[in-house]
């Protein structure tokens, strides 16, 4: 039965999938002007026979529903077009730009739920406390503060004040690191340099923990305000009146309850951690998809701008998945 | 006559009017906090060519990047400071609260409004619109608010109504669902039967009986929301996709203030602070509205 489940929720995904795809052809479709004339806009002068030439390249003679399906049967082989501004492949681009962004989403999740799991118990389990109220006002700051001043401020204050840590990149330029599998932390611990991973931990501080900053906010609360609801079960009484500890039965029998709630909410704001991350790797100067993103919009080179929304929508619906997956297996019932 | 009173179909319970939650909501002082901001900012917007001190484009080019008065003293008396152009920080803050309350305030209503007529006619109705609507909102729901925003932005262009689309055609979803959902339980309930038996229409059920059980729901989800939009805008306006950067925006402001900041933090940190503000203010009275109408919602 749970794995029917399964197969159910992993198949539903190929028609959003295909959704997707199209609801981004179409916005992209909307902009103003020929593509054509952005590439040549950098070039000046150019012959009718270039122009038509280029329109054949980019297929812009065909029209829009074979478009559509040429668009589509790309994307499915992972050919997302050629970017205007580089004439290079967009899939290896993105490719080339992602295990930064993935480092700094997961290190930004790590950082995140580190702290947030640990306060939201304690503000559960001391509720009303000064801790509580510190920890919950803090939790309700973080939500209202955006993203791209925080990095601003964390920047101003510990990298150029107090010298903390860098301004803004990766790694240093002074720093040799062999790249193996593109993240800076595991290569250098893969090649034990052990100077690169100090250096790539001192980068990856601030972003991460501004990054990490909303859905630290966000989790603190649920997971306070699910573990108060779980600590009033008839099985949390039961387990106390077997004479467990206080720990005991926090750790074991709420925990695992008072979990369930903020997996799915975690999934839901993968969506913002996505979203922020162009937003802070703007900020940090961080080489991933974001800034690729952001700067393919300022020199409009929609190609890459598509592709990488597709890749953000596939991200963000496969994360779901995750969660929903997740969540079959940490909720007995749901394979019932 | 208790049990005859009991079958009569009532008019679901108001739970005190607008004016009784308006009562309760003075008792909450975290929401008469957020509240008491919120119209500050707001009388600002209205009133800020009166109480700015400078228009907010003019700049005075000797007093560039002057730091706040109360820090050094400058000519000019520029309280919070000058940017890059020698423009009054505080003037420029204030002329921004138009943009921040407007955008938050349109994106949200257009959310809103569309949502929550499309909510109840699908949950209330069912069948082949429903499932298309459904469908479409799960589509949306794929990407990533901001991500998508920027998408629209980008193939739209700079512009007030842009900004608001940007943020609407995506909004609406949210609304939708908790409409949807609502619809459904609520056109289920027993009231609504009786409703029928005694000869309603549709329109009236509808209108009379479902639509004011659900308004306090979409009322709390839109001030949430609305935090939510004024974040999107200022984060698109931070990355030069929202009005033309000639007006001032707060999110503007601070990536303004973003190439100075080793030198000159004031630029951006002023207007950051502001919509810090803001924000916090509409949430605080967005949680008060939940807690006072909807405590339901806390599980969320």
């Amino acid at each position: 039965m749970r794995t029917l489940l399964v197969l159910r929720r992993v198949l539903n995904t190929v028609p959003i999938m295909v959704g997707v795809a199209v609801v981004v052809f179409v916005v992209m479709r909307m902009l103003p002007g020929d593509p054509v004339d952005i590439v040549l806009g950098q070039t000046g002068a150019i012959s009718q026979q270039d122009l038509d030439r280029l329109r054949r390249d980019f297929h812009l003679d065909r029209p829009v529903t074979e478009q559509l399906y040429q668009f589509l049967a790309g994307a499915a082989r992972g050919d997302l077009g050629t970017s205007f501004a580089r004439r290079r492949p967009v899939f290896a681009m993105l490719v080339e730009a992602l295990p930064a962004t993935v480092e700094l989403a997961v290190a930004a999740t790590v950082v995140a739920l580190a702290v947030a799991v640990p306060v939201g118990v304690l503000s559960a389990v001391y509720q009303r406390s000064w801790l509580d109220r510190l920890a919950m006002g803090g939790a309700f700051l973080g939500i209202s503060m955006p993203a791209f001043w925080l990095g601003i401020v964390a920047i101003i204050v510990f990298a150029v004040r107090l010298g903390w840590f860098p301004t803004s990149g990766r790694i240093g330029f002074e720093v040799f690191l062999r790249p193996v599998t593109g993240f800076v932390v595991l290569d250098s611990v893969l090649t034990r340099n052990w100077a690169a991973l100090w250096d790539g931990l001192r980068h990856l501080t601030l972003p991460a923990v501004v990054l990490g900053a909303g859905l630290m906010a966000v989790v603190a609360r649920v997971m306070r305000s699910s573990m108060i609801e779980v600590l009033r079960e008839q099985f949390v009484t039961t387990a106390r009146s077997k004479g467990l500890t206080g720990r005991v039965v926090v750790l074991r029998h709420a925990l695992r309850n008072a979990l369930i709630p903020t997996v799915t909410v975690v999934g839901l704001q993968l969506g913002v951690l996505l979203g922020g991350n162009m937003i802070v790797e703007t900020v940090f100067g961080w080489p991933g998809m974001g800034r690729l993103v952001v700067d393919a919009i300022f020199s409009r080179d929609y190609p890459v701008v598509q592709g990488a929304v597709m890749l953000y929508a596939a991200t963000f619906v496969l994360a779901n998945l995750l969660v929903d997956l997740c969540y079959i297996y940490l909720d007995p019932r749901m394979a019932l | 006559m208790a049990t005859l009173a009991a079958w009569v179909p009532q008019r679901p319970a108001r739970r005190g009017g607008a004016w009784g939650t308006l009562a309760r909501l003075a008792g909450h002082p975290s929401a008469v906090l957020g509240a008491l901001i919120v119209a500050a900012v707001a009388a600002g917007a209205v009133f800020a060519p009166v109480l700015a001190p400078y228009a907010p484009g003019a700049s005075d080019l000797e007093n560039r990047l002057a730091a706040p008065s109360w820090l050094a003293a400058t000519p000019g008396g520029h309280w919070l400071g000058t940017d890059g152009l020698g423009r009054d920080l505080w003037s420029r803050i204030i002329f921004g609260s138009r943009v921040s309350l407007l955008v938050g305030l349109a994106a949200t209503l257009l959310s809103l409004l569309p949502g929550l007529v499309l909510g109840l006619a699908a949950g209330f109705y069912r069948g082949r619109v429903d499932g298309a609507l459904s469908r479409f909102a799960e589509l949306l729901m794929a990407f990533p608010h901001l991500i998508f925003a920027i998408g629209v932005m980008a193939a739209l262009g700079p512009g007030f109504w842009n900004l608001v689309a940007a943020l609407a055609f995506k909004g609406w979803v949210e609304f939708f669902r908790v409409a949807r959902g609502e619809a459904m339980a609520q056109s289920a309930r027993e009231y609504v039967d009786a409703a029928r038996a005694v000869g309603a229409s549709s329109a009236r059920i509808v209108g009379r009986h479902i639509l004011p059980n659900m308004l306090h729901t979409s009322l709390v989800l839109g001030t949430l929301r609305m935090g939510h939009f004024i974040v999107l805008e200022a984060s698109l306006s931070f990355l030069g996709l929202g009005l033309p950067p000639r007006l001032p925006a707060w999110g503007t402001m601070v990536a303004e203030g973003r190439e100075v900041m080793l030198t000159a933090w004031w630029v951006s940190t002023f207007p950051g602070l502001a919509i810090v503000a803001l924000v916090l203010a509409v949430n605080l009275v967005g949680e008060g509205l939940r807690d006072v109408l909807d405590p339901r919602l806390r599980a969320e």
